[in-house]
């Protein structure tokens, strides 16, 4: 018997317990090599993050669906989006947005709330200039006649944007609350905020990676 | 202990709303996902039986059906456009609205917590979520049927242009609209599902179960969810395209057409890339369907034959090896689609491989009945007749698999027959062991065993009725899909006979499948009170009571010693020991086979 | 629990059933329809090799699954062998399905090449149009060249769209859907150019052994060789639409001498445009 089938393959973690239960003992028996593992509920957030993961992983799907009906469809063709120059811009903005995000998390995990409380502030602020410029850029577009059903790639730049600005709609919604809570969290919900925060970091970095996998896509392509 | 109990009840939802609708408790969820996917799949079931009629009775006028479906029929005589609508619906509504959603909301639900040892899903509220989001995708896919033009048309697998341009058939108006709206809302309650079965069955085993103790069933489970996590987006970005091609203009799948005299100015649109991204999401579906079955069926067959799954690390590995190769063969419904034959040829090879772990996982069922000490619960007889069924339409995936054969088989009546014996029935033979295995389990009642054996008897035996002799159908290149066959001069009349005789065999099935539908609730009802253990299981669910509480499993959670398949160990008082069961030293003499140690008592032998 | 009476019941059900089943499809009665062409042989061949290799391992695990069932039917006083895995056993039954479809594949893929290898230059050339729900048919006339075509110039007098400018064009003979038939000379390959005007169609010939998809804005292509004089029917393999099951049409493989004398009397695009 291969080990590889014995052990957990993942740390076991779980969201709050349904019911409060007190540690039970190791009363029942050894199985040998299993004394370190959590027996009942514990933390939320490894399991939570778990989940974004795998949420990230269908989400990625997406986008490569996405992207290889760009490529199939796209790809023999000559026609391509003259990509509006704001496009840069909002790209700095979003990956501005992240690293910020990332320091808030950096600050909450060292207590300085209201330091995270402005950070989580400013992160939101730039997702949302983030969407306002894609609505920029859109507009832009829609100036020089070029529209959604102008040809398959303006047809692919809008549908792309709009996909991936509707995530970025809802990680927004996310740090919103993020950012209101935080202005008023206790103790007790200092550590659930925490997980929020961790997961919507997670989600907005990988947004901010899809959102560079498609400029490249874009521009190169 | 009292003091813990109380505890226990504490958190227990009081009001009806909380507890049976709005319920977070991942049985309740099990039960709304078993009873609307019950109901979904009785809908599909009817849509059969009006194809049936049409097919083996073609435009016999039966003016009662005119009263009861209006919008069908047409002077007792089903329309034409009618029957198109039927075979989408009907293959819709059974794929994912009765199979998948019954396999991964239902089973997933109840049997993943319960057989890890868990109190709950990792995610109550997304899980509640998942099934509340699945429910709108119900109501809207069956509110199809009452709009302009009727239900879409396009089949269940909804090629462009036929889905993309309003004008090519009646039910591509708001028809189609809302067969793609509710299969994007389906694919957020699968993902949602999905999000909750992988990171419970990885991440809240109990204590003692290791990957290697886990049940077949749930690592049949886990690995469907995984599957559904990765394959559905893209069927929802392929649905988000077309809806875009029919309403705003774009030209992804449409191409410049011209249906009917009315010119179509779509511009150089690909309909081969609406089937690559269909498929890509639709093959691993069949496995999401098949797959739980498998899981449920290798439960079923080692309980009931009292001896452990023969081979169950092979089990395993040929679950992730079908998994896996599930994602690499999507292009074998295309060969003769316009695909570039040099990828044919590639899909071909990874096709014919994936026979490959099939096989060892059949041979493996019936090594585990070998030597067994077999009761033939309904469940068990199901099981059987799973494997029966899956040998039986996997066969002919060979000569589908093989596309020199495909291009005269393709769209006959033997692919008919090839994908409702083996994923159809497949799935459906697993669903039906799995519910009258786990019923007491769910809802602490029995159901009846006797009218069981008798659902099974009709079912086993009316479904070959049905689905052999459409390979008969499948040889003489009786094409599918049609509404009728008059005026073709190379199907001989034999066909119409046969046709007849299958269409008997389905309304006597489908009879049947009310005399199941009696059993399930008069059971639930009036069942006589379940035990813990009727069926003397070894894993996890069967310690709890039946049904379990809220919580599961009282104040402490069980302790895994064992691997979940020690029955009929020798030496043993019983012939089952509970996974929670402490290890004590066997007598080793006296082991079949070669008697390799696997699972989780192999350190017994090395005491 | 254990009703050993199911055991014999399912056991007898199953053995005769494989008993119905193999001496049905072995009796022959409902077979392919009649050959008629060249590859459609050696398609015919894999089948039945298919069907010989698939119904040896239908009636063997049918056969153990029967046995299995009727002899270990339980009984409470007899308790189960306690087996894990067998690696012997399990190795053979992963390696023997293995080389059996290793070699099914390797048949299988050399024939699907040969039947698409690209067309012989002697090839007798035609294009099959569908539209719902009418097959229409297009000669490349003497110059062995099609004019080119474009679906926006589709109109009720130019079914086809073709472009009247391109010479090419001038000789090309025509037939709109519904209108005409399709002539074919026997023992010459022949190309045909399937295109579709709306929906996915699929020309299907039972007795030649061709079915292959018609899609909108591509063009599609099978080559065969028929073997036989006669009229053949052409069906509709993919779901189009209200009319698919009425998709009917005339295909008739004649001489050579026959088909170019046929040939020689319709009209040309010439003829009917200028």
């Amino acid at each position: 018997m291969p080990d590889t089938l014995q052990r957990p393959l993942l740390r076991r973690g779980s969201l709050p317990p349904p019911i409060n239960r007190t540690p039970s003992g190791n009363g029942r028996g050894d199985d040998g090599g299993h004394d370190d593992a959590p027996h009942g509920m514990t933390q939320p957030a490894f399991g939570a993050q778990f989940g974004m993961w795998l949420l990230l992983g269908s989400l990625t799907i997406l986008f490569a669906a996405f992207s290889s009906a760009y490529i199939v469809r796209v790809g023999p063709l000559t026609e391509r989006v003259s990509l509006p120059p704001i496009l840069w811009f909002n790209t700095l903005l979003l990956a501005l947005s992240s690293l910020l995000l990332q320091q808030a998390l950096g600050r909450s995990r060292r207590g300085d709330r209201a330091g995270m409380h402005r950070l989580l502030g400013f992160a939101s602020l730039l997702g949302l200039l983030f969407l306002f410029g894609q609505l920029a850029a859109w507009r832009a577009l829609a100036a020089e006649g070029v529209f959604l059903q102008t040809h398959p790639a303006s047809s692919f730049f809008y549908v792309l944007t709009a996909a991936h600005g509707l995530h970025v709609l809802g990680g927004l919604i996310a740090l919103g609350w993020a950012f209101l809570q935080s202005a008023r969290s206790s103790e007790s919900t200092a550590l659930r905020l925490q997980a929020v925060l961790q997961n919507t970091a997670l989600y907005w970095h990988f947004l901010g990676l899809i959102w560079i996998w498609i400029f490249l896509l874009l521009a190169w392509f | 202990m009292a003091h813990e109990t109380a505890q226990t009840h504490l958190h227990e939802p009081r009001s009806f709303w909380t507890r049976y609708i709005f319920s977070q408790d991942h049985k309740i969820i099990a039960a709304q996902y078993i009873l609307t996917s019950l109901f979904m799949g009785f809908v599909a079931l009817v849509l059969s039986w009006l194809m049936r009629l049409q097919l083996g009775w073609p435009e016999h006028p039966i003016p009662l059906l005119s009263k009861l479906f209006p919008g069908l029929y047409q002077d007792g005589v089903l329309k034409p456009e009618s029957y198109l609508a039927l075979i989408t619906m009907h293959g819709t509504l059974m794929v994912f609205f009765f199979i998948t959603a019954i396999l991964l909301g239902g089973f997933g639900n109840l049997l993943i917590p319960l057989q890890v040892g868990a109190r709950d899903m990792a995610y109550p509220f997304v899980n509640m979520l998942s099934y509340w989001v699945f429910l709108l995708s119900c109501i809207v896919i069956l509110a199809s049927f009452f709009v302009t033009g009727g239900a879409a048309a396009a089949g269940w697998t909804a090629y462009p242009p036929l889905s993309g341009v309003q004008k090519a058939v009646p039910g591509s108006g708001l028809g189609q609209d809302l067969w793609l709206i509710a299969m994007a809302i389906f694919i957020v309650s699968s993902v949602m599902g999905g999000l909750n079965y992988v990171t419970t069955a990885l991440n809240m085993r109990t204590r003692g179960m290791s990957m290697g103790r886990l049940p077949l069933t749930v690592w049949a489970l886990l690995i469907t969810a995984i599957l559904g996590l990765l394959a559905f987006p893209a069927l929802f970005a392929g649905a988000v395209l077309l809806l875009l091609d029919r309403h705003l203009g774009t030209s992804f799948f449409v191409p410049y057409v011209v249906v009917g005299g009315e010119h179509i100015p779509h511009e150089g649109g690909n309909p081969l890339l609406w089937q690559h991204l269909f498929w890509f999401l639709g093959h691993p579906e069949v496995y999401i369907a098949i797959l739980p079955a498998m899981g449920i069926v290798s439960e079923v067959i080692s309980t009931n034959a009292r001896k452990p799954i023969f081979g169950y690390r092979v089990m395993v590995l040929s679950i992730c090896a079908i998994a896996f190769l599930s994602f690499i063969v999507w292009g074998h419904h295309m060969f003769i689609s316009g695909m570039n034959p040099y990828l044919g040829t590639a899909f071909m090879v990874t096709t014919l491989l994936i026979a490959v772990p099939s096989a060892i996982k059949t041979f493996n069922w019936v090594a585990t009945l070998w030597r067994g000490n077999l009761r033939f619960t309904t469940a068990m007889l199901f099981a059987i007749g799973f494997v029966s069924v899956f040998v039986t339409g996997g066969l002919t995936g060979i000569f589908l698999g093989n596309p020199p054969v495909d291009i005269q088989l393709t769209d006959t009546y033997f692919v008919v027959a090839h994908f409702h014996i083996v994923m159809g029935m497949g799935s459906v033979f697993g669903i039906f062991a799995g519910l009258y295995h786990w019923f007491p389990k769910l809802f602490g009642r029995m159901l009846s065993e006797r009218l069981g054996r008798w659902h099974f008897w009709l079912t086993f035996v009316g479904v070959y009725g049905i689905f052999f002799p459409m390979h008969y159908l499948g040889f003489l290149n009786v094409p599918r899909r049609y509404y009728g066959f008059s005026g073709y001069d190379f199907i001989p009349p034999d066909a119409q006979t046969i046709q007849l005789l299958i269409s008997i065999a389905a309304l006597i099935v489908g009879a049947a499948q009310l005399l199941f539908l009696y059993n399930f609730i008069h059971s639930w009802i009036r069942g006589p009170k379940a035990p813990a253990n009727p069926w003397q299981g070894t894993t996890l669910e069967w310690q709890a009571p039946s049904p379990p509480p809220h919580g599961n499993w009282g104040p402490e959670l069980p302790v895994v010693h064992r691997w979940a398949y020690d029955y009929s160990v020798p030496g043993a008082p019983e012939d089952y020991i509970p996974q929670t069961v402490p290890l004590e030293p066997v007598p080793v003499e006296d082991r079949g086979g070669d008697g390799v140690g696997s699972g989780g008592n192999g350190n017994a032998l090395d005491r | 629990m254990f009703h050993p009476r199911q055991g014999v019941a399912l056991g007898l059900f199953i053995f005769l059933f494989v008993l119905v089943a193999v001496l049905s499809v072995a009796s022959g009665r409902w077979w392919l329809p009649p050959l008629a062409s060249v590859h459609g042989a050696a398609i015919d061949r894999l089948f039945t090799v298919t069907l010989l290799i698939t119904g040896v391992v239908f009636a063997l695990v049918h056969g153990l699954l029967a046995y299995s069932v009727w002899r270990f039917r339980g009984d409470p006083s007899r308790r189960a062998a306690h087996i894990r895995e067998h690696r012997a056993l399990e190795l053979t039954w992963t390696v023997v399905p293995a080389i059996i479809l290793t070699a099914l594949i390797v048949s299988g893929g050399q024939l699907w090449l040969q039947i698409h290898r690209p067309p012989p230059a002697d090839a007798f050339v035609v294009e099959v149009w569908g539209e719902q729900f009418k097959w229409g048919f297009r000669y490349p006339g003497a110059d062995g060249q099609f004019g080119r075509t474009d679906p926006r110039l589709i109109t009720d007098d130019n079914p086809f769209g073709i472009d009247l400018e391109d010479p090419a064009a001038r000789d090309d003979i025509f037939f709109p859907a519904g209108q005409g038939e399709l002539y074919l000379p026997v023992n010459r390959p022949v190309v045909v150019y399937l295109r579709a005007k709306d929906v996915l169609h699929s020309f299907f010939v039972p007795r030649l052994r061709v079915k292959q998809d018609l899609v909108p804005g591509m063009t599609t292509r099978f080559v065969f060789t028929a073997t036989e004089t006669g009229d053949y029917e052409i069906a509709c393999a993919e779901l189009c639409g209200l009319g698919h099951y009425t998709m009917r049409g005339l295909l008739t493989i004649a001489t050579e001498e026959e088909v170019q004398r046929w040939l020689a009397e319709q009209l040309t695009v010439a003829d009917l445009f200028f």
